[in-house]
C-alpha cells in the first residue's frame, strides 16, 4: 500500500451494517460496517473522526414521518443544539477493498451520548468522517520472528488493522485481550471460547484471526473467561516464554495504566514496543491543542508535549513520560 | 465557488474599522490553529478573515491534559494558549497564513502589559497583518489574561499603552463575558482607543466526573464555548453594540456558539459587523461555507442588497 499520510479529507460513507458483535447488554461491543469511495485509504494506526452530531437519515424519516412531509426546518432544529456535540475520534479495525469501493470496519463500545448515537444508525444510512486522521503508525522494525499484540477493553479493536496485515505477512501472532468480562470481549466468542477456529461465518475483520494464525490469550477482571486477573498479568507470562534467539515486536493499546505496565516489561526486556494512545480531542486535525501526550525531548524540562491526533497516534513506548501525576 | 460568484446581486462584503472584508466571517482564535491545519478541508481564501491562535512573547507548552471536555450542547476547554511563540510564529506560521489572501487578524496574548507590547509592536511591523486582537479575556492562565478583561482600570492601561505604540494594525479588543456589566470594560477599550471589540471569549465553566468526585479537567475548570454560549453571545453584542460601539461608531466582531447561518445572523441584527466561527469548526471545518450560502439566501429572501445594513436592525423590545 502506498504512503497515506497526507491524503487526509471529508468523506462520506454508507453504513453497510452496525450491529454487537456480543449479546452482552451492558456496554455491548458494536461493529460498523462502512463503504466508502476508492478515494479513502488509511495506514495502519491512523484513525478517524466520525460526525454525530448529525442525526441518522433514519431519524430524519421518523419526523418526516411525523409531519407528513420532510421538512428541512424540522431536521435543523434537531441538528441545532443537541449533544453530542463534538465528532468521535475511531481507529479502523480493517480496511479493505471490495468491488472498487473502501470497506472500513470500526469497533467501538456503546457508552455514551456519541457511541450511543452512533449505535442508532443502520444499513444505507449515510455518515460523514473525516481522516486518515494521524500521521505516526505502526510500524515493524527489522527481522521480527512474532509479534505480539496487547489489547485492553476495546484497545484490541486499535490493533486488529495492524493485526490483520502482519498475519498476511505470515508473521507468527501472539495476541493477549483483555476485558472486565468475557461478554465485553471485543471479538467473537467462536475466537476465544472452544478455540473450535471456525471462522467461516465470521465478518472479514475476524476471519483471519483463527488459531492456526494467532496465539489468543483472553483474560477478564471476574474469571468468566480465560485468565482472572490483568492482561498484563498474561503479557508477563508471554514475555517469559520467550526464546533469548527471537526477537519480537509488541504492540499495545488500551488504558493508560496497562500501558504503562506493558511499556515497562517490554522495555525491561529490551523488546521493540509502539503504543496506540487517546486523548480527549475536539478537531482531530492539530487545530485545538487538546489531545496532549507528554513525551520525553532534548529540553531544559526533559519533556514535550506532543499531539495525539496529528504526531500520533502510535508512539515508541520507550518516548512516552508514563508517570504524570 | 462559482455558484456563489454568480451571486453577485447580494454584497456581502463589510468594513471592519477600516479592514475590508469580503463577507463578515472569519474564524475565532484557537479554533483553527495558524491556518494550514483546516487547509485539507475547507478554502480558508473563502472567508472574510482569518484569526489565528493567541501569540505570545515565548513558547507555551499549555496546561496538562485532558485540555478538553464535552458538555451538554458545548465543550470546556483549558489549553492554556499552548503556542509556538512570537519568533516561531513569524517564521513559520504567518506566512502561510499570509498566503490565504485574506486580512490576517492575530490574538495577541501575555502576563504582563510588557509582553502584550513587545508581541504588538513586532506584529505591528509586518505588512500582512491586517489587525491585532488583544485578548484581556482568556480564563486558562494563571496571570495575564483575564485579569485585564475584568478589571476596567487595568484594561484601560493596557490598550492606552498599545494604542501608542500600534500604529499601522487595527487594535481589537477581545472581551469577557465573565464580568458583572461587558458595558463597562467595553466603554474602557474604547475610551482607551480601540478600533473594534470582538465577544464573547469564552464562560467559565466547571465538569465534575461524579464518580470520581474529581473535576474533569485538571485546573478545574475552563471556558465554555459552543452552542450553549450563544444566547450569551447574542445578548452581550445587543448590549455593547447600543451602549458603546454605536455610539462610539466602532465596530463589533461577533462570536459564541456559531453553528448555523440563523446564528451568524442573529449576531449581525444584534450589531455585529462581522462575525467568528469557533466551536463549530471542530464538528465541521466547512461550516463557515454553509454559512456564507445561508446569510446569502436570507439577504436575498429578505430582498437586502447589502449585508452591512443588516447589522444592528433587530427591532427593539416591545414591553419594558
Amino acid at each position: 500500500m502506498a504512503h497515506h499520510l497526507d491524503n487526509k479529507a471529508v468523506h462520506q460513507a454508507e453504513v453497510l451494517s452496525n450491529r454487537p458483535i456480543s449479546a452482552g447488554k451492558d456496554q455491548p461491543n458494536y461493529l460498523l460496517e462502512l463503504k466508502l469511495d476508492r478515494s479513502f485509504t488509511a495506514l495502519p494506526g491512523q484513525f478517524i473522526q466520525i460526525q454525530i452530531s448529525e442525526p441518522p437519515l433514519t431519524t430524519h424519516r421518523e419526523l418526516e414521518h411525523q409531519n407528513g412531509e420532510f421538512q428541512p426546518w424540522t431536521v435543523e432544529a434537531e441538528l441545532d443544539h443537541k449533544t453530542p456535540l463534538l465528532n468521535r475520534p475511531f481507529s479502523l479495525a480493517d480496511l479493505r477493498t471490495v468491488d472498487g469501493f473502501t470497506q472500513a470496519s470500526v469497533l467501538y463500545k456503546v457508552r455514551g451520548p456519541g457511541t450511543i448515537r452512533l449505535s442508532q444508525f443502520r444499513a444505507s444510512d449515510n455518515l460523514t468522517l473525516f481522516g486518515p486522521l494521524g500521521s505516526s503508525v505502526f510500524t515493524l522494525p527489522e527481522r521480527v520472528d512474532r509479534v505480539v499484540m496487547v489489547g485492553g477493553g476495546l484497545g484490541l479493536a486499535g490493533l486488529l488493522f495492524w493485526t490483520n496485515g502482519l498475519i498476511e505477512k505470515g508473521l507468527p501472532v501472539t495476541m493477549v485481550a483483555g476485558a472486565p468480562t468475557a461478554e465485553q470481549i471485543p471479538l467473537p466468542k467462536e475466537l476465544w471460547s472452544q478455540r473450535t477456529g471456525d471462522t467461516r461465518n465470521l465478518s472479514n475483520v475476524f476471519s483471519r484471526l483463527g488459531p492456526e494464525a494467532v496465539n489468543l490469550y483472553v483474560a477478564t477482571d471476574d474469571g468468566s473467561a480465560g485468565h482472572k486477573g490483568f492482561v498484563t498479568e498474561v503479557f508477563d507470562q508471554v514475555l517469559a516464554e520467550k526464546p533469548p534467539s527471537e526477537r519480537w515486536a509488541v504492540y499495545a493499546c488500551g488504558p493508560w495504566a496497562m500501558l504503562r505496565l506493558i511499556a515497562r516489561a517490554a522495555d525491561e526486556a529490551n523488546v521493540f514496543c509502539q503504543v496506540s494512545l487517546e486523548e480527549m480531542m475536539a478537531c482531530g486535525i492539530g487545530a485545538c491543542q487538546a489531545c496532549v501526550i507528554k513525551v520525553r525531548a532534548d529540553n531544559h524540562q526533559g519533556w514535550q508535549y506532543k499531539l495525539c491526533c496529528t504526531q500520533g497516534p502510535v508512539f515508541d513506548a520507550r518516548t512516552i513520560v508514563w508517570d504524570q501525576d | 465557488m462559482d455558484q456563489l460568484r454568480s451571486r453577485t446581486d447580494v454584497d456581502l462584503s463589510v468594513d471592519l474599522a477600516g479592514i475590508q472584508m469580503q463577507n463578515p466571517l472569519t474564524t475565532a482564535s484557537g479554533t483553527s490553529g495558524y491556518g494550514p491545519e483546516l487547509s485539507s478541508y475547507v478554502d480558508l481564501s473563502r472567508l472574510g478573515a482569518f484569526t489565528t491562535k493567541s501569540i505570545t512573547v515565548e513558547p507555551r507548552e499549555g496546561n496538562p491534559a485532558p485540555r478538553i471536555v464535552e458538555t451538554r450542547a458545548g465543550v470546556i476547554n483549558s489549553i492554556g494558549l499552548a503556542n509556538v511563540g512570537l519568533e516561531k510564529f513569524l517564521a513559520e506560521k504567518l506566512p502561510s497564513a499570509a498566503k490565504l489572501g485574506v486580512p490576517i487578524l492575530v490574538n495577541v496574548a501575555g502576563k504582563t502589559i510588557d509582553e502584550y507590547l513587545t508581541v504588538a509592536s513586532a506584529l505591528d511591523r509586518v505588512e500582512e497583518i491586517a489587525g491585532l486582537e488583544i485578548n484581556i479575556s482568556c480564563p486558562n492562565v494563571a496571570a495575564g489574561g483575564l485579569e485585564f478583561g475584568t478589571n476596567c482600570a487595568m484594561a484601560s492601561e493596557l490598550i492606552r499603552t498599545l494604542r501608542g505604540a500600534v500604529k499601522r494594525a487595527k487594535l481589537i479588543v477581545k472581551l469577557s463575558p465573565n464580568v458583572t456589566d461587558i458595558c463597562e470594560v467595553a466603554r474602557a477599550a474604547v475610551e482607551a482607543g480601540a478600533d473594534a471589540l470582538s465577544l464573547i471569549n469564552t464562560l467559565r465553566g466547571m465538569a465534575i466526573n461524579v464518580e470520581a468526585k474529581r473535576p474533569v479537567l485538571p485546573r478545574g475548570f475552563g471556558g465554555l464555548s459552543g452552542p450553549a454560549v450563544h444566547p450569551v453571545a447574542v445578548y452581550c453584542v445587543w448590549r455593547v453594540y447600543r451602549e458603546v460601539a454605536k455610539p462610539a461608531g466602532v465596530p463589533i466582531i461577533g462570536l459564541g456558539g456559531v453553528q448555523l447561518w440563523q446564528d451568524a445572523m442573529e449576531l449581525m441584527l444584534a450589531g455585529a459587523t462581522a462575525v467568528a466561527i469557533g466551536t463549530a469548526l471542530f464538528i465541521d471545518p466547512q461550516c463557515p461555507i454553509k454559512i456564507l450560502d445561508g446569510m446569502t439566501d436570507y439577504c436575498r429572501r429578505h430582498g437586502v442588497r447589502r449585508i452591512a445594513d443588516l447589522i444592528g436592525t433587530v427591532a427593539p423590545p416591545t414591553a419594558q
